[in-house]
């Protein structure tokens, strides 16, 4: 099992969080287009061997808060048993972690697991991907398979007795590098009141998925990190940035000469949100320039 | 927004979007030029990805007179799948991005694309690469520029090697479009394409593919003015190629039971070489009702039609040394041939020979091969012949292979070969230029009256060109360069196609090129 500790924001100040990823059987949708995390969930997963797994990575580190990933539903019982997620608060309560951080899609999110994370006394907060606010893109370009509503909905039931993390994925598949930074800065303007944090997350090329197809036809380009600091930039609400694959041709990407120091200073502007850490400056800005400007005649990236 | 088109070859045209001439290369760094074509363009997803997702055309579509066929990412097979398959609308411009590079721009333009634009040459300038129209070069391994372009003069000038190379490769685009524009015009882009796509397997396969595809297609110019180099087998499915063996079998109907067959000579007419004089000279009155056909690479002609194109004009790689697969595809050619003959001789060596035989077992007819030309001359004078005048043989065959119908005439003037025939007044005339017959009079008269390639035209007094919006209907079997014969109820006249009859009235731009009224009321 993976587990690591990484730095985050919690209440305004940089904590240490310990990160997870508890292999369950992964997630029961598992139809989007750019996703392939369920060839890390294991069929023969059991709540023992979970609740054990989680044991085995709190015990070991020290930390202020944890998060946990499941690469699914925290929520969904096929994942995560009631019975062992309440055995999960227990053990929470007793570290003293100051929060716990979960994922799950918004259909596991009812009224019952609001009152669960009431009696549970954690500060909780919970992940969901909504990706976008356009319905269209997240049912047709990422097939997510839920509603702009369905988001809405299971935000007011959760932000009663808890903290609501909104994903958004920064380009899509087809969608030009203009209009997925058009897309963004839209989604945050619908989900700020819906969300107590906005994480951005770049888009990664994944192994086996409908976006890697694109992607090997040379139909798709991870986005330019260029287009993720205009977006930290210009969104006026805090927003974290993880660029996962960061400078990596697969991953969210430059030109592989200034992409270090631009990973670097959006991990820092997470940390900070102070616009004045984006400092560098590389000739390639312009390539990135012209893609802005061309890809709506292209209908394909221009660089690879 | 005015797309007109001002000639068509094949599926190459040249034209202007409003004032921007085509084809045409958008630079992409150019937010002017970007802009403007934006507004014009349609907005689709790649082809390829429609498959992957079914809902998303919708969200991006958006109509504009730019039509684009997004090829990138695309295998040769479904690439001419793309191009062929889904060109139903000529009037609109046709703009294929993402792929222009100065190897492949001539097959664009062969297949159709009116707009491209620089986005590989700024890409392989991204990745350290440097563009020539035969292939790519590492720029870290190239210590000197084969290239003369204004970038590369002043290579040291460019703070950066990705400006250097966009501007290189932008510019070597540009200049292969100038070239394959130039030999457009010139009705050679087919030689173009040919030496360039030699440089890429994949490019020699799309090549293939849409030489099959095209087969028929009346797009394809049946007489040029140009010379053609059937160099390569490639040359052979050539639509022209293809297009010339389909009507000689058709067309050909000799007037005697008597064939000799013999070698091609480089001069064309075939006739007018010093070697073709030279035997028919020494056979002298042995030869009359004897039906000669030559033998050449690729092609194969009676004496008949010597004078259509291509077998006036093309130029073939002459070494004595024949390969197999160009005995075969020329023997199966003249195999059909033999069988209407009941006596065939031959005066051939070497390859001819060998074709004349291998013909000869295809076909199950003997051939008699006569080296000696006195031997030849004796026994062409033992054999019972009817005699013919060979130039209105000449002319019959050229009004069946380029009219499918036949034409009493009653005397030929002048001196081969710049022959006129005349019924009365001057009919047709032998178009040296084009390889074929320009018409007059009565015979223009009766090709209107069959609606033999004739153009019904709106009422108007014709000037020099007309346009397509100006055409009524039109014969659909006319190809660019055809002899057509224009009217409308105060006018009859003989012109040439610019565009396929398909097109006319369709599409906006030059249709016809007068030559001459036969009839003018006004």
């Amino acid at each position: 099992m993976k587990a690591w500790i990484e730095r985050e924001r919690l209440d305004g100040e940089i904590a240490d969080c310990l990160t997870l990823v508890l292999p369950t059987k992964g997630c029961s949708w598992d139809s989007c287009y750019m996703c392939n995390y369920t060839s890390e969930s294991d069929r023969n997963a059991t709540q023992d061997g979970i609740y054990s797994e989680f044991l085995k990575a709190v015990e070991k580190r020290d930390a202020d808060m944890v998060k946990i990933f499941t690469s699914g539903s925290f929520f969904d019982e096929r994942e995560v048993e009631k019975e062992t997620r309440e055995k999960i608060y227990r053990k929470v309560r007793e570290k003293g972690f100051r929060r716990l951080v979960v994922e799950s899609r918004p259909e596991f999110v009812s009224d019952e697991i609001a009152d669960e994370i009431l009696e549970s006394g954690i500060d909780f907060e919970v992940g969901i991907g909504v990706e976008t606010s356009n319905d269209d893109y997240r049912m047709k370009l990422i097939n997510k398979g839920f509603t702009f509503q369905d988001f809405v909905e299971a935000s007011r039931i959760l932000r009663k007795v808890g903290r609501v993390k909104a994903y958004l994925l920064l380009k899509p598949p087809l969608l030009t590098e203009r209009e997925a930074i058009d897309d963004i800065l839209r989604s945050v303007e619908d989900v700020k009141p819906h969300a107590d944090t906005i994480s951005l997350n770049l888009m990664t090329v994944h192994s086996g998925t409908v976006v890697e197809e694109l992607y090997l036809r040379g139909v798709y380009r991870p986005p330019w990190l260029w287009s993720a600091v205009e977006i930290l930039k210009k969104a006026r609400v805090d927003m974290i940035c993880d660029p996962v694959a960061g400078g990596k041709r697969r991953g969210p990407h430059n030109c592989f000469r200034c992409d270090r120091e631009v990973v670097g200073e959006i991990r820092k502007f997470s940390l900070t949100q102070d616009r004045s850490v984006f400092i560098t400056d590389c000739e390639c800005i312009e390539r990135w320039r012209i893609t802005i400007q061309a890809e709506e005649l292209t209908e394909s990236p221009v660089f690879p | 927004m005015r797309f007109r088109i001002e000639m068509q070859d094949g599926f190459a045209r040249t034209g202007k979007i409003e004032e921007v001439k085509t084809p045409h290369l958008i630079d992409l760094r150019n937010s002017q030029e970007v802009e403007f074509f934006k507004d014009i363009s349609e907005r689709k997803i790649p082809d390829t990805a429609e498959r992957l997702f079914p809902e998303a055309p919708e969200i991006f579509k958006k109509e504009g007179v730019v039509k684009k066929t997004i090829l990138k990412g695309t295998y040769p097979k479904e690439f001419v799948k793309l191009l062929i398959g889904k060109r139903d609308d000529f009037r609109y411009p046709r703009y294929i991005p993402s792929i222009a590079t100065p190897q492949n721009l001539s097959l664009l333009l062969y297949v159709g694309a009116d707009v491209v634009d620089n986005a590989s040459a700024l890409s392989k300038a991204h990745e350290g690469i440097y563009l020539t129209e035969v292939g790519e070069f590492v720029l870290q391994g190239l210590r000197e520029l084969p290239c003369s372009c204004p970038a590369c003069l002043s290579r040291d000038c460019y703070r950066s090697e990705y400006d250097f190379l966009a501007d290189h490769n932008t510019h070597a685009i540009e200049r292969e479009l100038a070239l394959a524009v130039k030999m457009l015009e010139s009705g050679r882009l087919r030689e173009l394409v040919e030496v360039r796509v030699k440089s890429d397997p994949q490019l020699t396969s799309i090549l293939r593919l849409i030489d099959n595809e095209v087969k028929g297609s009346a797009f394809f110019p049946r007489f040029r003015r140009s010379v053609m180099f059937p160099t390569s087998e490639d040359s052979a499915n050539r639509p022209e190629v293809e297009y010339y063996f389909k009507k000689l079998v058709e067309s050909y109907a000799p007037a005697s039971h008597i064939c000799l067959l013999i070698p091609c000579s480089a001069r064309k007419p075939y006739m007018t070489s010093k070697s073709h004089r030279t035997l028919r000279l020494k056979l002298g009155k042995a030869v009359r009702g004897v039906n000669e056909i030559i033998i050449s690479s690729p092609f194969i002609s009676p004496r008949e039609l010597e004078l259509i194109y291509p077998i006036s004009f093309y130029d073939t790689p002459t070494t004595g040394v024949w390969s197999e697969w160009e005995i075969e595809f020329v023997a199966s050619k003249l195999s059909t041939l033999l069988e209407r003959f009941e006596r065939v001789y031959a005066h051939l060596h070497g390859g001819y020979r060998e074709v004349a035989e291998r013909a000869s077992r295809i076909a199950g007819v003997d051939v008699e091969f006569v080296d000696d030309i006195g031997e030849l001359k004796r026994k062409l004078e033992n054999e019972e012949k009817r005699d013919f005048d060979l130039y209105h043989e000449m002319f019959r065959h050229m009004m069946r292979y380029q009219f499918d119908m036949e034409f009493e005439i009653d005397r030929i003037k002048g001196r081969y070969p710049n022959l006129e025939f005349f019924k009365g007044e001057r009919v047709a005339r032998v178009d040296t230029r084009y390889g074929n017959l320009d018409v007059y009079g009565e015979l223009a008269i009766h090709l209107k009256e069959n609606r033999i390639f004739s153009v019904e035209i709106e009422e108007f007094d014709v000037k020099g060109t007309i346009f397509s919006v100006g055409v009524r209907r039109a014969s659909e079997n006319i190809r660019p360069n055809d002899v057509v014969v224009y009217h409308n109820s105060n006018t009859v006249g003989v012109g040439r196609a610019l565009i396929p009859g398909e097109l006319m009235g369709d599409v906006d731009g030059k249709a016809i090129e007068s030559r001459r009224k036969v009839i003018s009321k006004n």
